[in-house]
């Protein structure tokens, strides 16, 4: 039907799918009007803008290639859903290249868009709200044929063909959404997905709401689908049981950026960044004779408008790692008088001691005092970068540079963490 | 005696398509400090079964058959005014899946929380709102008495479900029916809250009825558990037991297919087919129309629960005086049955 498929094979190793520092941030006001505030305590006009954005993808970049597996996986405001959607074109990126077989989607003509979308087809969670209760299901899974401009008796025939493929009945063609079970609904989705021959199936919790026979039915099914029809696969879920029985390779997101990418494996038994650690830890798994849930993380996912400075996970991280000297709680001291300096807002008055005194209640390291007390000094006199800057060499790499991914093992395991890339222990399950 | 003991409980919706036997003799005991889970599929009955038990059954449902004694009293002769001021939230309360809908979002959280404790108890205004900071600091809440003066939206959902927590257990009841407690969770949240409910078990000493469609879950928090399916018991046991000896075929069907983040299974094993309708359910044995082993035995009359083993009790006429007393169906060799089936099978 396409000839993307003979090109491909003929030019194995380009990525069927290549992204590329990927951002997708959303405007928390929307319009000129919405995001200016009145503020008093400004000069001139009183009035301040407000431009701040929730920051959903903030950098992310991977490649899928032809027949793959890619399995992202991160919790409920990770940013795993709008990276899904603005792959598949829902979502407009704000920076960031995407490529599909070699080209960017970005300069795209109508013609070229029509092609993307024929081969890029998407899966959603609700299988009740993606289908349009009012339409028999056959003309719903036709409709991608159809918006394709494919006759009558093709698409007819197309959606029967595929109605038995899924597991359903040819003669189902005719019934309304609502006469069919949850799991069935996920199966027509699935038909209509793959009604245009897609090389790339974009899944976003196909199978989350799903009892677990009935995800076991749903799983197994895209299974043979994908051998089949060489299918390549975005697979987007927080459920870590399935991405292990789904995925190839799994990218572990937090908070807009992944954090640890790898082949699926190595990345359930050797996994490097604590994140990924600390997931696994806490997902409960039936087998008696396994290690029980441990509630490794406190607290909730930081807000994706403001994340945390250096490492977005430093805020919840059980390995965070402390710059000599420090005990947990000076470091939370010393935190927050450094992020008074970057505010440029002292919380005291006074000689440096006193300043020191009213914000440090333990002790500090010998060096680490005279910084702060440096620091002070500067900050008063109004020099606050270097105020800053004389403080740097006693905060922790965590909470002040952001980590970059960087290869653990092999050549495909990435983590983006300050831990040597040789502290990574087996996990027990 | 046990605490709470259901005895061939039955609950029916007379709908315009007919009666849904969603509830059709059900019975399980539970003792004092012991957690029992419910597990089953969508439709299986779970919900009904525990909203019986406190007469939280609306029109057209109606719990038609059987007995529900807790402390020796049978609760189905109880008026509704009875259950509401003697029973619902002093001896047995409930937590619900989805925190959002089940908090009033017009009400701090210290208010609907002290409220239960004044209209259950005899304190004052104020003696009610400290305990409910007190609770809230119990279900690791931090800084209580600031919280207990906001609204709902206010927090996370991890937190709101910790606030119903609190006030499932304000007057220290006997019994707590937790339905899907977590399910909406993060499972980062959700392994926080199954470490709250380790901790209040020990603390307030109550007995727990756990309804939930994951068997992870169960094997954290339950001691026994009742596999249900179209309104049935099909087995029960500790839950070591059951995991390494199912005996019922639906639930060796139901392990089979349950996909586990410890290992890949290659081939994925799923139940063929779907629940059917509770209105006209199959007749006899009603897994028998999806049951890989039934035989012409199973279509005649229910199967009674027969001992498979220690506290163990499957219905299945497998193991029946007609049957060979092992459905074999462990051929596909699932990892974690067995001798050397640990976790780390891959």
């Amino acid at each position: 039907m396409s000839s993307t498929v003979e090109r491909r094979r003929e030019d194995a190793d380009q990525a069927l799918l290549s992204v590329e520092g990927l951002k997708t941030h959303f405007p928390v006001n929307t319009g000129v009007l919405d995001s200016i505030k009145f503020d008093r305590s400004r000069d001139g006009l009183p009035f301040t803008v407000d431009d701040s954005s929730v920051k959903a993808v903030d950098g992310v970049n991977f490649d899928l290639h032809a027949g793959e597996t890619l399995g992202v996986v991160g919790e409920s405001g990770c940013g795993k859903s709008t990276l899904a959607r603005t792959v598949v074109g829902l979502e407009d990126p704000t920076d960031g290249i995407i490529r599909f077989d070699g080209r960017d989607v970005t300069e795209f003509d109508k013609e070229d868009e029509r092609w993307f979308r024929e081969n890029v087809q998407m899966v959603f969670q609700d299988p009740m709200s993606s289908l349009n209760p009012r339409r028999k299901v056959g003309e719903i899974i036709a409709d991608p044929l159809e918006a394709a401009g494919r006759p009558k008796e093709e698409r007819e025939s197309r959606a029967m063909e595929l109605l038995e493929q899924v597991g359903l009945e040819s003669d189902y063609y005719g019934r309304y959404p609502h006469e069919f079970s949850g799991g069935q609904r996920q199966r027509i989705n699935l038909a209509r997905a793959l009604s245009i021959n897609p090389d790339l199936v974009i899944a976003d919790e196909p199978v989350s709401g799903l009892d677990m026979s009935v995800q076991a039915q749903i799983l197994s099914l895209m299974n043979d689908l994908q051998d089949e029809y060489g299918l390549t696969y975005l697979f987007i879920t927080h459920d870590l049981g399935v991405i292990r029985n789904m995925a190839d390779r799994v990218a572990v997101m937090y908070v807009g950026d992944f954090v640890e990418t790898g082949p699926t494996e190595q990345l359930f038994t050797e996994p490097h960044h604590p994140y990924t650690r600390s997931l696994l830890d806490a997902v409960p798994n039936p087998n008696p004779d396994t290690t029980g849930v441990v509630a490794e993380l406190k607290g909730d996912v930081p807000s994706p408008t403001n994340p945390p400075s250096g490492c977005k996970f430093h805020t919840r991280c059980p390995a965070f790692v402390l710059p000599d000297g420090f005990t947990e709680e000076g470091y939370a001291e010393f935190a927050e008088f450094r992020d008074d300096v970057v505010a440029r807002d002292l919380d005291a008055d006074g000689s440096p001691e006193v300043v020191v005194e009213s914000y440090f209640d333990r002790n500090l390291p010998g060096d680490a005092r005279r910084a702060v007390l440096n620091a002070v000094e500067a900050a008063q006199k109004g020099e606050w970068n270097g105020a800053l800057e004389s403080l740097e060499a006693h905060e922790s790499p965590c909470d002040s540079v952001k980590p970059e991914l960087e290869q653990i093992s092999g050549p495909t395991h990435h983590s983006a963490c300050h831990l040597p890339a040789d502290e990574r222990e087996a996990f027990e399950w | 005696m046990a605490l709470l003991e259901v005895e061939d409980l039955r609950t029916y919706f007379y709908t315009e398509e007919g009666i849904v036997q969603a509830v059709d003799g059900v019975s399980f005991e539970v003792e004092r400090g012991e957690t029992l889970g419910l597990v089953g599929e969508s439709g299986a009955g779970k919900s009904v079964a525990v909203k019986s038990l406190l007469g939280l059954i609306r029109p057209p449902g109606h719990v038609v058959d059987g007995s529900v004694r807790f402390k020796g009293d049978d609760l189905t002769e109880y008026s509704e005014a009875q259950l509401r001021n003697q029973v619902r939230g002093t001896e047995i309360s409930v937590i619900f899946q989805d925190p959002m809908s089940a908090l009033n979002p017009v009400f701090t959280v210290g208010t609907q929380i002290s409220e239960i404790i004044e209209h259950h108890r005899d304190v004052t205004h104020e003696a009610a709102w400290s305990r409910a900071v007190e609770l809230l600091d119990d279900v690791g809440i931090p800084d209580p008495a600031e919280r207990a003066d906001q609204y709902p939206h206010e927090f996370s959902g991890g937190m709101q479900q910790r606030a119903l927590i609190a006030m499932a257990l304000s007057c220290e009841p006997d019994l707590i029916i937790a339905d899907e407690p977590t399910t909406a969770l993060d499972v980062t949240i959700q392994a926080q809250i199954l470490d709250l409910f380790d901790d209040i078990k020990t603390k307030y000493d109550t007995s727990m009825i756990y309804v939930t469609h994951d068997l992870g879950v169960v094997r954290e928090v339950c001691d026994r558990v009742s596999v249900m399916y179209l309104g049935e018991i099909a087995e029960s046991a500790p839950y070591e037991e059951l995991y390494r000896n199912p005996k019922h075929p639906y639930t060796q069907a139901l392990l089979r297919s349950t996909v586990s983040a410890d290992r890949r299974t290659e081939d994925l094993d799923p139940i063929e087919g779907s629940m059917p309708s509770a209105i006209h359910p199959p007749s006899g044995c009603r897994y028998r129309t999806r049951c890989p082993v039934a035989f012409e035995d199973c279509s005649r009359g229910e199967p009674p629960r027969f001992d498979v083993g220690p506290d163990h009790d499957a219905a299945c006429l497998h193991y029946g005086d007609g049957g060979d007393g092992d459905p074999k169906l462990h051929e596909t060799g699932r990892p974690g049955t067995g001798v050397g089936g640990t976790g780390g099978d891959r």
